[in-house]
């Protein structure tokens, strides 16, 4: 599989599991400067494509196969969506398609390139909104300048209440001139990890009659596109659980991208939604609200050079046909009023955890640069942006007895005085009151602080498969036989997908369609 | 009695200045008579269906050459500064439809009507949002003293579940001030693009007597509608009421959705940025301040909304069209493709043969080591697109491989050095289009 | 998903750990176990507030947890088409998977048998010495308790039941309610939620489990918090704008921009006939043909969306051995003053629909979605985000979104003003006209 940018991720110890490119600056965390997003947007770079329009089948999940039509990579395949075309702004994409479809209905194919602006389009025959590719033969030629970052729809101009249907759908990502890390040109776009969220839907009697050459149906009952009704819905091509599988499997040989977003605490995702299908989709990300950045490849910016300043807040997205949008989404679990990692004073520690692992992304890249001397620490101009507004965190300090001993540690408070500076201040914490406590400063921790209620016996419960048998991140615990068993990292594990919950089923089987799960894994597990 | 002065009439839609007239208690209020009828209109596909609409009379409800009951109905554009008063008369030859007018998104008074305690089917029921214009030709009027500028629908606030899909609707604009569709928002042309849909089997029950409590179609809960309009035509049939534009002109994008399903605008190679929504200017406290307008070029428009957008880029080059269509993908009527909501909108060509770019297409090379175009903007193109060729021979070499896209207005593209020893290079004006408006002369 | 074992099917002669009076479910009355995982069938856990910190700001320490147990179960409702002359008692009876509210009952799980309630009851905060529980507040921590009692209508299933605290910000998954990543609680058993409620807004809940399914059978109700700037110290500054006590805002904006007088919740659903009837005679269920024909808001059609009065649903008729329950015990009719500003918390969950709402003759400002104030990110040094506020006429919603609106009442005529959906094939109780997603505003002088 290609991959847009490369790979590479310098030496992680723990202190910097929650590493996030250019925090903070100092001396010997260097190593925080240069850590590379991961890229995990699968799809094809270089800007000169040669796609052909062939028909296939796909697969869903419960067992059905349908009659489709997608882009092919040159002499490849049909696949469902598209590949994905990543280019750099700027970056001139020419798209030759030519057209290897039979069907008394697919005689002429196109792409148009909506948010494109400039696009001209060679050879062929005019239709309707663009040059098409006939089957009888010839090519037709789209070029254009990517010239502004972002993420955009392509999709058949001919006929597409049908074609894209059919499948001839894909997605473009455009990465900004020089930041392949952020989404568009304002630091404040920079992202861990980005994932690809192409939305579509499916008739599937549309599909069936299109194999037996019998669409439109108007001999009862009736079929057009008229009475479109889906009764399948599909991230990047696939209905869910197949969106969990891996790309590229051999199984799927039509449909080769998959959704499986992971993150770890603090770290910023990048999520690339698109609405490619008939339907909008009210698309809910579960475990925490989401920002929106931009919309059709536009940064939300009120004025050039101010970030995305106008981009809102939101738990559920609505994705209509056609838009596209980028929304950043982290999870922290601050404020949960429980220690998430289950650490427990006097009691038992979790693997791979020091105070470093705390939930806390920014506790922890404090943390480990804060000397047992500081009063007062200065973040480099800038990164004081990253803390919430009132923002006050106990730390453990690096090199204090683990709490694990038992030995009554001293605990770091830093509280913000202005734009980028903070004041520390030392003292003991109170084992009983799990407070604060240093002279008139009274706080409210969450480390240490155990689940405040009971959670009911094994044989009162059903467990998903993705429990690990414990509450907290990281932890595992014993599970009745048949339970559990997909959480090898014991992950938090997010249902992503469409609030219309007619839509995460694969026709009459529940679950399935829109879905897929978003992963938050403990500090210490690599994302490729 | 002043009589209405008519702008111009395309395809069936109307565009009326509506005449000043003054009311009794003094204020300046533009007039119109609306009368609905029913009438039959034939979709491309040959199939007939029968519409109710809304017809433009003179005063004392006497005909006006013309005028015939349409859909959407007449446009209605009140003065900046005035109010609006319909006067409404009901010709609907279904005996027992009441018929009224709202205008969604303006602050009113409203008098909903309801079903008497007696009646036997939907005892105490609301009817009407407002009050009625009884049956069998009764008149009634309905005023707006203080209108709110921007972009509205109006359409039949009496059952409206069956009359609104049935065609009575129409769209009612105003502005802030001359030029201004809000204050701050110019412009010289506006398109106004009214969506909405027809279920020919809920018509057929309506008209035919078949719909009603006890009786075969008992209520609209089962639309689903065949055919899809925008400002009452579905493709082929062109969409009437789109101005030309030529180049220079600030436009205006009037969306309206009179459907019951939500549709998307979607701009063909352009952006757009929403202006103002329902009729209510940007994003920011009041709404006065600097809006904070979403640039996009899909327009997401539910049942009942409406929004106004300008162009991002100034329309510049023609001849050509531009294509917008329902990217919710309503593009058939019925069964046959290539139909529905599709609307494409012309631009004349810019003032006569448009200019060439010279011959100053100059080639050096900068001092980062790549190669520097330059040419002199004299095309006023949307683009420049800079091609380049390595072929040389007897015949002119083919210009195919795009080096890169220049704005309007910049007169340079900075290139990779090619490997050739003999590299040609081409710079072509693009149009808002997207297409190439001519070829420049080879360098 | 099911469980893979049979569960306890809960009727009488249940075994059950009662508290029995309603005292002993309230702070202070029971002492959470102490081992992680217990057995307990209906167990409530209310832990009194001992930590000595005010963390929702009203000054007393030691009132911040509030408590709330539902049931979750099966029941019976009536959509609007419902016979109203008597004759026909069953017309308009469908089925519906629910929550109820059994915080103040002696006998919480027989309560709850064939008891569900729709839409389900705002989750509110019960506290001990205090009257009648009280809306969320932020800063309040939340101990919910859900009893399953099980389908009495259909002894074949032993669906788990869930609750998801939809938006709920940093969420833990045992606690999100969504199964396949979580714990459900079988049948015949309780299961403790704790939310520490750090953010105000409009919120949403649901059973998760079978999602498709036990939401389109109607596990949905209302949820919001009150933000901590409704207990400001009177004079206050918020800017140039002055706090007083007794003002009320939706979020802590920090210039009283929020702030409103009344305040309503509306929520929009949607049933599907057939697919309730499949589920009452143990027919199989047809998802991909799901289609929403009673549009409801707050779990009633036009005109019982303006019907003050709890309706009655007629679950005698199908368990001769319960009294008829008023189920429906929520309305949608709104009412304000002239002059007031009204806060509506709209929030949608239907399962198979965006649907569009308008209210005619009057103007909303959009203030809040997804549980947020309606403004940009804040900037470096913690400098407030952007005024992304906007008036419009119309508010669409899919599945799973919510949207504060704020009406300025001020020079407005008073009257019956129109809450209703723009899809307007949707003002339809199924076969039924002149009904479905539609309410009245009513502003008085």
């Amino acid at each position: 599989m290609s991959r847009a940018i490369s790979k590479g991720r310098t030496a992680m110890n723990r202190v910097m599991t929650f590493g996030r490119s250019g925090v903070l600056v100092l001396g010997a965390l260097a190593l925080f400067l240069s850590i590379p997003a991961s890229a995990t947007i699968d799809g094809l770079s270089g800007g000169t494509y040669a796609f052909s329009a062939r028909e296939g089948f796909i697969s869903t999940a419960d067992g059905g196969s349908f009659y489709c039509w997608g882009y092919a990579n040159g002499a490849g395949v049909m696949q469902f969506p598209g590949p994905t075309l990543i280019v750099n702004e700027g970056q001139v994409v020419t798209v030759t398609l030519t057209n290897a479809i039979p069907h008394a209905l697919g005689t002429k194919v196109s792409l148009v390139f909506p948010g494109q602006e400039a696009v001209v389009a060679t050879g062929g025959t005019a239709g309707l909104l663009t040059q098409e590719a006939s089957t009888a033969g010839g090519a037709v030629t789209y070029t254009f300048t990517a010239s502004q970052p972002g993420t955009y729809l392509y999709h058949s101009g001919t006929s597409p209440e049908l074609q894209c249907e059919m499948g001839l759908v894909g997605a473009l990502v455009v990465r900004p001139a020089g930041h392949p890390t952020w989404a568009y040109n304002h630091s404040a776009t920079a992202f861990d990890h980005e994932y690809l969220f192409l939305l579509t839907d499916m008739d599937p009697r549309i599909h069936e009659l299109m194999e037996l050459n019998q669409f439109p149906k108007i001999t009862a009952p009736t079929k057009d596109s008229s009475s479109w009704w889906p009764t399948f819905w599909f991230i990047n091509g696939r209905t869910g659980p197949d969106t969990m599988a891996d790309a590229f499997v051999a199984w799927l040989p039509n449909q080769p991208y998959n959704c499986n977003p992971r993150s770890k605490p603090g770290e910023t995702v990048l999520a690339r939604m698109l609405g490619a299908g008939h339907d909008s989709h009210p698309f809910h990300t579960h475990g925490a609200n989401h920002r929106v950045i931009a919309r059709d490849g536009r940064m939300l910016e009120s004025t050039p050079g101010a970030g995305p300043d106008l981009g809102w807040s939101d738990f559920t997205a609505t994705i209509s046909p056609g838009e596209t949008m980028d929304a950043l989404w982290s999870w922290s679990g601050y404020g949960m009023g429980w220690d998430i990692y289950g650490h427990q004073l006097g009691g038992t520690n979790l693997p791979g955890h020091g105070f470093d692992a705390h939930e806390m992304y920014a506790q922890s890249t404090l943390a480990s640069a804060i000397t047992p001397t500081d009063t007062a620490i200065t973040v480099p101009a800038g990164e004081g942006a990253r803390f919430p507004a009132a923002f006050r965190a106990i730390l453990y300090q690096a090199g204090a007895p683990d709490p694990d001993t038992g030995t009554t540690p001293e605990v770091v408070m830093v509280s913000r005085t202005g734009a980028d500076t903070f004041t520390i201040g030392r003292g003991k914490e109170s084992t009983t009151a799990l407070a604060w406590a240093a002279g008139s400063i009274l706080a409210y921790t969450d480390h240490g602080r155990g689940l405040t209620v009971s959670l009911p016996s094994q044989q009162t419960i059903a467990n998903g498969q993705f429990v690990s048998g414990s509450p907290f991140l990281g932890g595992s615990g014993e599970l009745p036989p048949g339970e559990g068993g997909f959480n090898i990292n014991g992950g938090l594990y997010f249902m992503w997908h469409s609030h219309n919950e007619r839509e995460i089923v694969n026709d009459n089987t529940f679950p399935g369609g829109m879905l897929t799960m978003f992963v938050v894994e403990p500090p210490w597990v690599v994302i490729p | 009695m002043r009589t209405l002065m008519h702008l111009r009439t395309l395809g069936t839609v109307t565009l009326a200045i509506l005449a000043l007239s003054v009311t009794a208690g003094g204020t300046m209020a533009a007039e119109v008579w609306l009368q609905a009828e029913s009438f039959t209109k034939t979709m491309p596909d040959a199939s007939v269906v029968t519409m109710w609409g809304f017809r433009r009379m003179d005063t004392g409800w006497t005909n006006l050459p013309g005028e015939v009951a349409q859909v959407p109905g007449p446009r209605l554009v009140v003065p900046p500064g005035e109010g609006l008063t319909i006067h409404l008369r009901n010709n609907l030859p279904v005996t027992a439809e009441p018929i009224s007018i709202v205008i969604p998104g303006q602050v009113a008074a409203m008098t909903p009507t309801k079903f008497g305690p007696g009646d036997p089917n939907y005892p105490n029921r609301m009817r009407s949002f407002t009050n009625e214009t009884a049956p069998a030709g009764s008149t009634a009027d309905y005023a707006w003293p203080s209108l709110k500028e921007g972009t509205y629908l109006y359409h039949s606030g009496t059952h409206p579940q069956v009359q609104v899909q049935m065609g009575l609707y129409g769209a009612v604009t105003k502005d802030y001030a001359a030029g201004q569709a809000y204050s701050g928002v110019s412009y010289t042309k506006d398109v106004l693009l009214i969506y909405s849909e027809v279920d020919p089997a809920l018509h057929a029950a309506v008209t035919g007597g078949t719909y009603g409590p006890g009786l075969a179609v008992t209520s609209t809960i089962a639309y689903e509608p065949k055919y899809y309009l925008v400002n009452g035509a579905s493709y082929p049939d062109p969409t009437p009421g789109l101005p030309v534009l030529a180049t220079g002109d600030q436009v205006l994008f009037r969306f309206l959705n009179a459907g019951l399903e939500t549709h998307i605008p979607m701009l063909q190679g352009l952006y757009v940025n929403l202006v103002a929504e329902d009729g209510n200017k940007g994003l920011g406290p009041g709404g006065t301040s600097a809006p904070y307008p979403k640039t996009v070029y899909s327009v997401f428009l539910p049942a009942g909304q409406t929004a106004d957008a300008t162009l991002v880029q100034p329309i510049q080059l023609g001849p050509c069209s531009f294509a917008i269509y329902d990217r919710a993908l309503h593009l058939t009527n019925a069964a046959t493709t290539n139909g529905g909501m599709y609307t494409f909108v012309a631009l004349t060509a810019a003032g006569g043969i448009p200019p060439r770019v010279d011959d100053t297409l100059m080639v050096t090379k900068d001092p980062s080591g790549n190669i520097l175009l330059k040419w002199t903007d004299l095309a006023g193109g949307f683009f420049y697109k800079v091609y380049q060729s390595t072929s040389v021979g007897p015949t002119l070499p083919p210009f195919t491989n795009l080096v890169g896209t220049s704005p309007s207005g910049s007169t340079g593209l900075s290139a990779p050095m090619p490997a050739a020893n003999l590299v040609f290079y081409q710079v072509a004006a693009v149009t808002t289009c997207g297409t190439l408006a001519q070829e420049g002369p080879q360098n | 998903m099911i469980a893979n074992r049979l569960g306890i099917v809960l009727l009488a002669g249940i075994l059950m750990v009662s508290l029995g009076a309603w005292a002993d479910n309230l702070p202070g009355a029971k002492r959470p176990r102490t081992d992680l995982y217990g057995p307990e069938s209906v167990l409530v856990q209310c832990p009194p507030d001992t930590d000595g910190i005010d963390t929702d700001g009203d000054g007393n320490p030691s009132n911040d947890n509030v408590c709330m147990h539902l049931t979750a179960g099966d029941g019976f409702v009536k959509t609007a088409d419902r016979d109203r002359t008597g004759a026909i008692p069953e017309q308009g009876d469908i089925y519906t998977f629910g929550f109820s509210d059994v915080t103040l009952s002696s006998v919480p799980d027989l309560d709850g048998v064939c008891g569900a309630e729709f839409p389900a009851p705002t989750l509110v905060g019960y506290r001990a010495g205090a009257g009648s529980p009280e809306p969320l507040r932020e800063g309040q921590k939340l101990y919910l308790t859900l009893t399953n009692v099980g389908m009495v209508m259909r002894g074949d299933l032993f669906d788990p039941h869930t609750v998801h605290f939809h938006g709920f910000p940093n969420a833990s998954t045992i606690f999100d309610g969504e199964p396949m990543a979580s714990i459900s609680i079988n049948m015949g058993a309780s299961l403790t939620y704790f939310y520490n409620l750090v953010e105000p807004g409009t919120f949403m809940y649901h059973c998760h489990v079978e999602a498709s399914e036990h939401m389109q059978m109607g596990m949905l109700g209302n949820l919001y918090v009150l933000p901590k700037q409704d207990k400001l110290p009177d004079g206050t500054l918020l800017g140039s704008f002055t706090h007083h006590t007794g003002y009320k805002y939706a979020y802590n904006d920090g210039d009283g921009s929020t702030k409103y007088d009344v305040d309503f919740p509306i929520q929009i659903t949607s049933f599907d006939p057939n697919f309730h009837n499949a589920d009452l005679s143990i027919q199989p269920l047809n998802f991909a043909y799901m289609n929403d024909t009673y549009p409801m808001l707050n779990g009633r059609g036009y005109p019982d969306t303006v019907l003050n009065a709890p309706i009655m649903n007629n679950r005698k008729a199908y368990r001769p051995e319960l009294l008829n329950k008023p189920a429906q015990k929520v309305n949608a009719r709104v009412q304000a003053a002239v002059g007031q500003k009204l806060l509506l918390r709209i929030s949608s969950l239907a399962t198979t629909d965006f649907y569009s709402v308008k209210i005619l003759g009057l103007s909303m400002k959009v203030v809040g979605r997804g549980a947020h104030l309606l403004r940009g990110p804040d900037g470096p040094g913690g400098t407030p985000g952007k005024n992304l506020y906007y008036d419009t006429d119309t508010i669409t919603l899919g599945g799973g979104q919510t949207s504060e609106v704020i009406l300025d009442l001020a020079g407005v005529a008073p009257g019956t003003y129109y809450f209703y959906s723009s899809n307007l094939n949707h003002l339809s109780n199924n076969l039924e006209d002149y009904g479905g997603m539609m309410t009245e505003i009513e502003v008085i002088p």
